[in-house]
């Protein structure tokens, strides 16, 4: 998924940022109210992380006008305020989910990735394509069931292309959910990582599922249309 | 537990149900009074008529009494009683109606009867009226007087005779006594109504005149932690409550300012508490969950130092703030000279100011001293003008200046330009935590600052305010008490 964490907080964004990628996360920092919708509206977000005390322009307003100009991309409030008027008032404001610092890690991943869920409408959270099956829950995958241990980016890859199973996804979507503004991918990058991904789905017996549109992009299927 | 209520009620029913024992014993002995004299006077005036009978004639005294002009002294229903004494007592004369039984021989003069009560035949209550007539006669003639009449007129004179008699006249006092009972019977009654009267008309006056303050006891009940920002009408309420009223609601407005206060303080004290606890939560997480990765490690640990270092100097600008505010820091009073300790302070923010541009206008003279606590009010100028390097408009001067105003007493001003700030921050300057930026981005200020220098300057009993007048200045004095200590 590709996340845009709004914070001031130096010390807490390069942590968040860090675990993040670690788990196969594309993130974006902005640290002021201002370049976060800036950000937000010129990037496709999975999540937005949004602290509500934030420089120039607060967390709220930028919620607000988020959503008055449409954009309807998941958006979780990270913040030290903790009443239940400010969860209640934010949540009103069109947040769709709302955690207090100090929080817990884990908690936070967990909630972004129920957020990315609830995107793309996966009630369920395992998805099956033909042998392959991902449990989005516990990001584990298994095929003909064996377990496949995937890097963290070839699972992120495999979750963009199963989510839209059947559709061609392109080069440059892919880049934009599996890259954020730190990295520079060189013009191979996503073949090489589509590569990788298709070596670890080959276990013996298995058909191939990822399919090459030239000059279009990659989709994931059981057949080929 | 005292209750106004019933301190009206008893006082008033108290009041009133005094008043009207005395008036009603007044008014009923006056009218016993008037009523017994119009009886004495009726009883007098029948004693003269008696009285009127007596003549002396030829030196004798003779009683022209006829029964049948008078026939209340023979008998009938309502008798009446009289007998004639002569002074030394002896009986001249009993009515029919007294049979052989005597009246008491008491009397007075005639203008001025003695009357008195006393039981008539068969037990009746009656009164008596007993006073003493004289009698003027013509003596008797031991000559037999003479014939033709002439200079009889001295000598008659001369003859004349004088007798005293006593005459007691009395009658039944049925009627004077039925007269007083019905009177008496009648002020019962009409106390009685009088009472009830008065005991409803106090109690609704009272309960009437109390409705303001039990209203008013209803609404102060109904104001809570949650509903400080009501207010109660006084418009509405009699005068004597208003005052009070409205020294109650500038009591809530200063309450609810204390609330708001309050929880403007602990809501960035929690602010200044969580965000550093979810940095090395965070930081500390995200390296255990990837213990192989150093650099995660590394940041942790860096972060964990630069967390533990601010709640460091945040506990201890509060333990600070605790002992100022408590008196508990130990003044020693010296002579401390202004100019140079500004220009010291100065020298170690001069760095931090060519940063941004700003340049000092020192203005205050040589040579101006204020005995007070040198190590807390260096602090004080130190931490003004730390505020001032740090949030001065960029390229834009910081004037300072100071004066003497007396003996023990100093103005130092310091002004600088501040285009962020607002009027209506200058009330939360002094706030612990409070600050200007909302998002409390600045990791390296806690907000006490400010809160720290208003306690030392009231402990140093100076005077700290603020203005913003296109610039923003503090300034700073202590007046001259006279006791020569600033």
């Amino acid at each position: 998924m590709r996340i845009l964490l709004i914070e001031d907080s130096e010390r807490l964004t390069e942590s968040l940022r860090s675990g993040l990628r670690k788990l196969g996360h594309a993130v974006d920092i902005a640290r002021d109210g201002t370049r976060g919708l800036s950000y937000a509206r010129c990037n496709p977000y999975d999540v937005i992380v949004l602290d509500l005390l934030l420089p120039e322009l607060d967390g709220l307003s930028v919620l607000k006008r988020l959503r008055e100009e449409g954009n309807q991309t998941c958006v979780l409030i990270l913040t030290a305020r903790d009443t239940v008027d400010d969860r209640v008032h934010g949540l009103r404001q069109g947040a769709d989910d709302y955690l207090v610092k100090p929080f817990a890690f884990g908690e936070l991943v967990a909630r972004i990735e129920a957020l990315g869920r609830r995107k793309t409408d996966l009630a369920n959270p395992t998805l099956r394509i033909d042998d392959l099956e991902i449990d989005t829950a516990s990001r584990r995958v298994k095929r003909r069931g064996q377990i496949l241990h995937l890097t963290p980016r070839e699972y992120a890859l495999l979750l963009l292309l199963a989510k839209r199973k059947g559709e061609v996804v392109t080069r440059i979507e892919i880049e934009d959910h599996l890259y954020d503004e730190r990295t520079f991918p060189q013009s191979n990058v996503v073949q090489s990582a589509i590569s990788s991904l298709r070596a670890q789905l080959a276990v013996p017996g298995a058909r191939p599922l990822i399919h090459t549109r030239w000059g279009r992009g990659y989709l994931l299927d059981e057949e080929p249309p | 537990m005292k209750s106004i209520r019933r301190s009206l009620l008893i006082s008033l029913l108290g009041g009133v149900a005094l008043s009207a024992m005395i008036s009603g014993t007044v008014l009923h002995r006056q009218s016993r009074a008037v009523l017994t004299a119009q009886f004495d006077a009726a009883l007098k005036a029948k004693a003269l008529l008696v009285a009127a009978l007596l003549e002396i004639e030829q030196g004798r005294l003779e009683f022209d009494f006829q029964p049948a002009r008078m026939p209340e002294y023979m008998g009938g229903e309502e008798p009446e009683y009289f007998q004639l004494f002569l002074e030394d007592g002896q009986v001249l004369y009993r009515s029919a109606t007294l049979g052989s039984s005597d009246l008491p021989h008491r009397f007075g003069p005639v203008e001025q009867p003695e009357f008195f009560d006393l039981l008539l035949e068969g037990g009746r209550e009656g009164r008596a009226a007993g006073l003493r007539v004289t009698v003027v006669g013509e003596a008797a003639d031991p000559s037999g007087g003479s014939e033709d009449g002439e200079d009889d007129e001295p000598e008659q004179q001369a003859r004349a005779a004088r007798i005293d008699v006593v005459l007691v006249a009395a009658r039944a006092r049925t009627e004077l006594s039925a007269a007083l009972a019905s009177l008496r019977r009648t002020a019962w009654l009409s106390g009685s109504l009088l009472a009830l009267l008065v005991l409803s008309v106090v109690l609704l006056s009272v309960r009437r005149g109390l409705l303001p303050v039990n209203t008013l006891g209803g609404q102060v009940a109904r104001i809570g932690v949650d509903s400080l920002s009501r207010r109660i009408p006084a418009d509405a309420l009699p005068l004597e409550l208003r005052s009070m009223v409205e020294k109650l609601n500038e009591l809530l407005d200063r309450l609810e300012q204390a609330f708001l206060r309050e929880r403007r303080m602990t809501a960035n004290f929690a602010h200044e508490l969580r965000n550093p606890i979810a940095e090395l939560q965070s930081a500390t997480e995200v390296a255990l969950a990837w213990p192989d990765d150093e650099e995660l490690g590394q940041r942790a640990i860096c972060t964990a130092q630069a967390v533990s270092v601010r709640m460091g100097e945040l506990i201890a600008g509060l333990l600070r703030l605790s002992r100022v505010a408590s008196g508990q820091a130990q003044l020693e009073r010296e002579e401390v000279d202004l100019c140079s300790l500004v220009e010291r302070l100065w020298a170690g923010l001069e760095h931090q100011a060519r940063e941004r541009e700003l340049c000092l206008e020192h203005r205050t003279p040589a040579g101006v001293t204020l005995k007070t606590d040198r190590a807390l009010f260096t602090s004080v100028v130190s931490n003004l003008l730390e505020n001032a390097v740090q949030h001065a408009t960029r390229g834009t001067s910081i004037v300072c200046g100071g004066r003497r105003t007396g003996p023990a007493g100093f103005e130092w001003t310091l002004a600088n330009t501040a285009s962020e700030l607002r009027q209506s921050d200058l009330p939360h300057l002094t706030e612990p935590f409070w600050q200007k930026d909302g998002s409390r981005s600045d990791s390296s200020h806690s907000g006490l600052g400010l809160t720290l220098v208003a306690s030392i300057t009231e402990a140093l009993d100076m005077q700290l305010a603020f203005r913003l007048d296109g610039q923003f200045q503090v300034l700073l004095s202590h007046r001259d008490s006279g006791n020569g200590r600033a």
